[in-house]
């Protein structure tokens, strides 16, 4: 009987420690996603000003962070969103009026 | 650097952009636009670089927050030991419930005192604290109600501060990041090691105090008592640290207020539940008390919330 008791005491033991480390687990992730979403932002902000600039070069640096910022895994479908509808609207694509003028990055 | 190739630099990076855009929302891209997107352009890679770490600097080390990591791991833990110390010590009958009832407030105080100190590092202990303390508790229960033998009781907690030291030291140490091409999407081992500490000094006490929780069914006590409380303290303190774990995510996030309300709530209910299982006044006593405690502070907070809410229309 003592050794089914010991036995119970382990298993329920263990399944705590699987569930504590699930819930630990969990948190540190989610944790971890809005650090780096918070990242994602400030970065975002940055690559924004840069792609607004009236420098032709920092405008291409905004455009280039924009790119990394897009493959990053902080990147999720609202924030894929966010640059496209920004881009689509450098670009003049969009309904809205143009952030940028076309003829402003077109070669000299 | 010539306007011209400033403007070639700014037509190629957006048209990368487009490329990756199109590729992650899965639409298709000219084939015009692919081209002039697969361009190379070093001085790019170079200039965004440099902007990167124009924006955000590498921090410096803060000596004070190593301080308060220290604190943070001692302070809470002191108190429990000792605890533990004089119920091993003075094994009186009579000491018990007064022990147990002192060792009930220290662990609902020193809950949210110590989230409130472990959520002003980010790191670790935001995450690990709840976890160390409920494994130091684990293996505290047995020796307070002079179940287990002293030896064991304080090589539990030994053996739980031991890890929690090493996640402490770990924090200090450089692990490295492997960093892939694209900013943003670093792999980085330390949440994983920290976890794993984290769940291992839970589990050392956990499993501990199982076992030991096992023995009083040699000194006697009914066998359907032993298994009720073999089997379900584990699971109360699973339910307890999975409770915590959520009032951590939710203090992080947008209502910090809320997720300590809700750890000293958990923090009552199971001293509450503890009183009752084991029919110990004192445990009953604190526990009620800070569910009350808890329960008028979430009134509190709720009207708080209603006036904010109002004021803000």
């Amino acid at each position: 009987v003592s050794w089914l008791a010991a036995l119970l005491s382990l298993g329920t033991g263990l399944i705590t420690a699987i569930a504590a480390t699930l819930g630990v687990r969990l948190t540190v992730r989610q944790q971890e996603r809005m650090a780096r979403l918070a990242e994602w932002s400030q970065l975002f902000a940055s690559a924004r000003e840069y792609a607004l600039d009236q420098d032709p070069l920092k405008r291409a640096i905004g455009l280039a962070m924009l790119e990394r910022l897009a493959e990053s895994q902080a990147a999720g479908p609202d924030e894929l969103r966010i640059i496209d509808t920004f881009n689509r609207m450098l670009e003049g694509e969009d309904e809205a009026k143009p952030l940028r003028a076309k003829g402003d990055s077109a070669d000299a | 650097m010539r306007d011209n190739d400033a403007y070639r630099l700014e037509r190629i990076a957006a048209a990368r952009l487009r490329v990756t855009l199109d590729h992650r929302l899965g639409r298709p891209t000219p084939e015009s636009v692919i081209r002039l997107g697969m361009a190379r352009t070093p001085d790019l890679d170079e200039f965004v670089r440099h902007a990167q770490l124009a924006i955000t600097p590498p921090r410096p080390e803060d000596l004070t927050a190593r301080w308060t990591r220290v604190l943070t791991a001692v302070l809470p833990v002191v108190p429990l030991l000792l605890v533990t110390v004089l119920t091993a010590w003075w094994r009186v009958e009579a000491m018990q419930p007064l022990l147990a009832g002192l060792g009930a407030a220290v662990v609902a105080g020193a809950l949210p005192i110590g989230l409130l100190a472990g959520l002003t590092v980010r790191g670790f202990w935001s995450s690990a604290w709840p976890t160390v303390l409920f494994a130091a508790w684990a293996a505290l229960v047995p020796g307070m109600f002079g179940a287990g033998p002293a030896p064991a009781v304080l090589l539990a907690l030994a053996a739980t501060v031991l890890i929690s030291m090493l996640g402490l030291v770990q924090n200090d140490l450089r692990i490295p990041r492997f960093d892939t091409r694209w900013v943003g999407a670093a792999v980085d081992l330390q949440p994983l090691v920290r976890y794993g500490l984290a769940a291992a000094g839970y589990g050392v006490g956990t499993v501990l105090s199982a076992v030991l929780a096992g023995l009083p069914a040699a000194a006697g006590v009914p066998f359907a008592v032993v298994v009720l409380a073999t089997a379900l303290t584990p699971l109360a303190y699973t339910v307890a640290v999975i409770g915590i774990q959520l009032a951590i995510a939710l203090a992080t996030r947008r209502h910090p207020r809320f997720g300590f309300q809700a750890c000293v709530t958990t923090a009552g209910l199971l001293t509450l539940w503890h009183g009752a299982l084991y029919g110990d006044t004192g445990w009953l006593i604190t526990g009620c008390v800070v569910v009350l405690a808890a329960a008028g502070w979430l009134l509190v907070l709720i009207r708080q919330r209603a006036s904010a809410g109002q004021m803000s229309r």
